[in-house]
C-alpha cells in the first residue's frame, strides 16, 4: 500500500518534469519553411549582440519580405555574451554571414588558426565610440586624458580610445591608468572613473535616460564632454558584413552573397525612410527592449550608414586605410591586410538592382526626445 | 523474498531506529510557527533595506507611491554610496517595475512577461536536471560497483566542477550550436555532480548487516542494489537533487547568454544589465524572478522527498 503510494507519487513528480520536458521541445522545434516558395537558398546572419535596433536594417529586410524576394531563406543567429562573431562566422560550418568591427576581422586574420573572413559590405560609414566625461572635470580633448582613470572596454572595443590618447602623447600606465569597465555606464555614474567609453546609439543615451539622484531629473547632454573619435583622427570602422573566402569561393555562393546584400541594403533604405517601423520590428524581436532608447539608436544608427556616398556597403579606401593604421600603430596587427581582405565587387552588384536612393545624401539625423529609463 | 520488502530490511538494521520519534509539537503547529518565523524576518529585512536608504541614500521624491496616494519628499542625513537608487533600489519600486507594462504600449507587466520567460527557463533546467540527475545515478552505480574506476574517475569527476561554467559554456554553444541543446547540456554539467558525490556515499550507506545479510542469501548484485543500496541511497538522492535542482537553473540562464535564446530569463537579464543605470529596478525585478524560480524547483523536490520518505527518522526536517 505504501509502496504504490510512494511510487504514484514519484511517477507523478516525474511525469511533472517529463511534461516539461516535451513542452520545451515542441516550442523549439524548427518553424516550418514559407509556404509555397521556390526553392530558397537557406543562409545564417550572425549578429554581433543581441537584437537591438544597431540591427534593424536586416529585422526590416526580414519583416518586408526582401530575402525571400530574392531567393533567400535567413536566419538570424543572436549574439550574446562570450559570443564572439569573427569567431563564429569563421567556423568552416559557421554562419555564412557576421556582422563584426573591422579592427577585430583583421585581428582574427592574423590568428591561428587564421580566418578567411572578407569584408563584403562596409555597412557603417562612421565609428560610433564616444568618450564620455562629466562637465567639471573639463576633459575635452585626448590631450586632457593626463593623471586622468580611463575607462575603456576590452575584448578589442578599446583601441579607439587608446589610440587617441598615444596619438595626444600619452603612454599608458604613466600619463593615464586605463579601466577596463562593465558594458554600462555604472562606473562614470559612480565617478570611479573620471571617463567612460560610450557608444553614441547606446551608452550615451542610457546616461541621459537615468535621473540625476540629487535634482531627481534626467541628466541633460550639457551635463557631460563628449569626445567623439571621428573627429581625433582615430576612427575606425565598424558594423560591416563578412563572409569567408572559402565560403565565397563555392560556384554560387557569390551569387547568393549578391541576393543576401541587395535584401539587406533594402531593409537599412527602408529604415532610412522608415524608422517607426524599423523600431517596431526591433522591439518585437527583444521583448526586454525600451521603445525610446531603441528610438534612440534607430536614430543613430542611421546617422552612421548615412550618408554613405559611394551608395551603401561600398567602402571608402580612405576609411579602410585609416582603420589599417590606427589597427598597426596600436598593435592590433602586425601587418597591413592583403588587398582581397575586403571586396567592393559583390556590393556594387547587388545595388546594381537597387532602384531606390542608395546614397542617402541629403539624410539629415533627427531629434528624438529621451524618455526616463529608455522605456 | 517478496515479503522481505526493502523499506523493511533497512528499518530492521537502521541504527537510528531508537532515534525515530516524532516532533514533540504536532507538525502542523511547528509549520505554523515556521512560517511565521519567516514572515517575520522577510519585513525585517524591508524594514531594514527602507531604514537604510532613509538614514543614506538619495533624496526620496515620489508623488504616489504603487499607487496608494502616498507622498514622500525626504533628504537623507547621510550619502552612502551603497544606498543610492544605483546599488539599492527601493523595494515597493522594483515592485512597482513588475507591475509596469514590460514595453511601451505592451499588454503584458513586466512580472507577467518574466514568469513567462521563468517557465521557459525551468522547461530548459527541467531537462538538464533529469539527464544530469540520471547521469549521476548511473555514475555513482558505477563507481560504488568498482574502486578502480571510483580511483580513476572521481578525480575528473570533481575536476569537472572547477572550471568555471562562464568558460565552458561558449566551448559548449560552439560544439552544439546556439540552440535549446547546448542550454539543456550546460544545466546537465551542473546537475550531475552532485547526484554522483551524494550517491557515492548515499549506496554505501546501508549497514553492513544488511550486506552482509544479502549475501548469505546468495543474493546478486542488482538485488543488493535494489533491495538495499537504493533505498537505503534516498535521502542522499534527494539532498542531491535539491541542491541540483537550484543548480539547474543557474545553469539553464548562463546557457541562455551565448545560446542566444531569446524567451528566457537569460536574455532578460542581458538586457537589464546593460540597461541598469536607467532601471536599475528592473534587473533586480529579473533576479527576483530568478530566485523565486529556484526556490520553487527546490520546493517540488522537497515536496516529493516528503512523500517518498514519509516515516522515515529525519524526513520532516531540512
Amino acid at each position: 500500500m505504501t509502496h504504490t503510494r510512494r511510487f504514484l507519487a514519484l511517477a507523478s513528480a516525474a511525469s511533472f518534469v517529463v511534461s516539461a520536458c516535451s513542452g520545451g521541445t515542441a516550442t523549439t522545434a524548427p518553424s516550418a519553411a514559407p509556404s509555397g516558395a521556390a526553392a530558397l537558398d537557406e543562409v545564417r546572419l550572425q549578429l554581433q549582440w543581441v537584437p537591438q535596433a544597431q540591427f534593424a536594417g536586416y529585422f526590416a529586410a526580414v519583416e518586408q519580405g526582401f530575402y525571400e524576394a530574392n531567393g533567400i531563406k535567413l536566419t538570424i543567429v543572436d549574439g550574446g555574451p562570450d559570443v564572439i562573431p569573427q569567431q563564429a562566422g569563421s567556423a568552416a560550418n559557421g554562419p555564412e554571414f557576421t556582422i563584426s568591427w573591422v579592427p577585430k576581422v583583421l585581428e582574427a586574420r592574423e590568428g591561428t588558426p587564421a580566418s578567411d573572413l572578407v569584408d563584403i559590405a562596409q555597412i557603417f560609414q562612421r565609428s560610433g565610440t564616444l568618450s564620455v566625461s562629466w562637465k567639471d572635470s573639463n576633459i575635452t580633448s585626448p590631450a586632457d586624458f593626463k593623471g586622468k582613470k580611463i575607462g575603456v572596454w576590452d575584448f578589442g572595443n578599446e583601441f579607439e580610445v587608446t589610440a587617441g590618447a598615444k596619438k595626444a602623447g600619452l603612454e599608458q600606465g604613466t600619463d593615464y591608468e586605463k579601466v577596463i569597465q562593465p558594458f554600462d555606464m555604472t562606473l562614470l555614474l559612480s565617478e570611479q572613473i573620471d571617463v567612460a567609453e560610450a557608444m553614441i546609439y547606446n551608452e550615451y543615451a542610457q546616461v541621459l535616460e537615468s535621473k540625476n539622484p540629487e535634482t531627481g531629473k534626467l541628466y541633460q547632454p550639457g551635463d557631460l564632454n563628449v569626445i567623439n573619435w571621428n573627429d581625433e583622427g582615430v576612427a575606425m570602422l565598424q558594423d560591416a558584413l563578412f563572409a569567408r573566402a572559402s565560403w565565397l569561393a563555392k560556384a554560387g555562393n557569390e551569387d547568393i552573397a549578391v541576393r543576401f546584400l541587395k535584401a539587406s541594403f533594402q531593409g537599412w533604405i527602408y529604415c532610412r525612410t522608415n524608422p517607426a517601423d524599423c523600431i517596431q520590428y526591433t522591439v518585437k524581436a527583444g521583448s526586454t527592449l525600451g521603445t525610446g532608447h531603441q528610438t534612440w539608436m534607430m536614430n543613430e544608427i542611421n546617422a552612421l550608414a548615412w550618408p554613405s556616398p559611394n551608395g551603401i556597403g561600398i567602402m571608402d579606401p580612405a576609411k579602410w586605410q585609416q582603420t589599417v593604421d590606427v589597427s598597426l600603430g596600436a598593435g592590433i596587427i602586425k601587418a597591413a591586410p592583403p588587398a582581397e581582405a575586403y571586396r567592393t565587387d559583390l556590393a556594387t552588384k547587388a545595388l546594381e538592382g537597387i532602384t531606390d536612393d542608395t546614397k542617402g545624401a541629403d539624410f539629415q539625423k533627427g531629434v528624438v526626445e529621451v524618455t526616463e529609463g529608455g522605456n | 523474498m517478496a515479503t522481505a520488502g526493502p523499506i523493511d530490511l533497512r528499518a530492521r538494521f537502521s541504527p537510528d531506529e531508537a532515534a525515530l520519534t516524532a516532533d514533540a509539537a504536532g507538525p502542523s503547529q511547528s509549520r505554523r510557527r515556521r512560517i511565521l518565523t519567516f514572515a517575520a524576518f522577510a519585513i525585517a529585512v524591508l524594514v531594514l533595506w527602507e531604514a537604510v536608504k532613509w538614514l543614506g541614500g538619495v533624496p526620496w521624491r515620489f508623488e504616489n507611491v504603487l499607487g496608494t496616494g502616498l507622498a514622500i519628499d525626504h533628504n537623507p542625513p547621510f550619502r552612502w554610496a551603497l544606498a543610492n537608487d544605483l546599488n539599492l533600489p527601493h523595494w515597493f519600486s522594483i515592485l512597482g517595475a513588475l507591475a509596469a507594462p514590460v514595453q511601451r504600449n505592451a499588454e503584458l507587466s513586466l512580472g507577467q512577461f518574466l514568469a513567462g520567460a521563468a517557465f521557459y527557463t525551468w522547461r530548459e533546467a527541467a531537462i538538464g536536471f533529469l539527464v544530469g540527475a540520471l547521469l549521476g545515478l548511473v555514475l555513482a552505480t558505477i563507481f560504488v560497483h568498482s574502486r578502480l574506476l571510483e580511483r580513476a574517475f572521481v578525480p575528473y569527476v570533481v575536476a569537472s566542477q572547477t572550471i568555471p561554467i562562464v568558460a565552458l559554456a561558449p566551448m559548449i554553444v560552439y560544439a552544439f550550436g546556439p540552440n535549446v541543446t547546448s542550454v539543456v547540456i550546460i544545466a546537465t554539467y551542473l546537475t550531475f555532480f552532485p547526484v554522483t558525490i551524494a550517491m557515492i556515499r548515499g549506496l554505501r550507506a546501508p549497514d553492513p548487516r544488511a550486506l552482509e545479510l544479502m549475501r548469505s542469501y546468495a543474493a546478486g548484485r542488482w538485488a543488493i542494489y535494489q533491495k538495499v543500496r537504493l533505498p537505503a541511497s534516498l535521502p542522499y538522492l534527494f539532498t542531491a537533487l535539491k541542491i541540483a535542482a537550484t543548480a539547474s537553473i543557474v545553469g539553464a540562464i548562463i546557457g541562455e547568454g551565448p545560446g542566444g535564446i531569446p524567451d528566457g530569463l537569460g536574455r532578460a537579464i542581458i538586457n537589464f544589465n546593460q540597461q541598469y543605470i536607467s532601471g536599475p529596478e528592473k534587473l533586480w525585478a529579473a533576479i527576483l524572478v530568478s530566485s523565486l524560480l529556484g526556490i520553487s524547483f527546490f520546493v517540488v523536490i522537497r515536496v516529493a522527498e516528503l512523500v517518498v520518505l514519509r516515516g522515515r527518522p529525519g524526513a520532516a526536517e531540512g
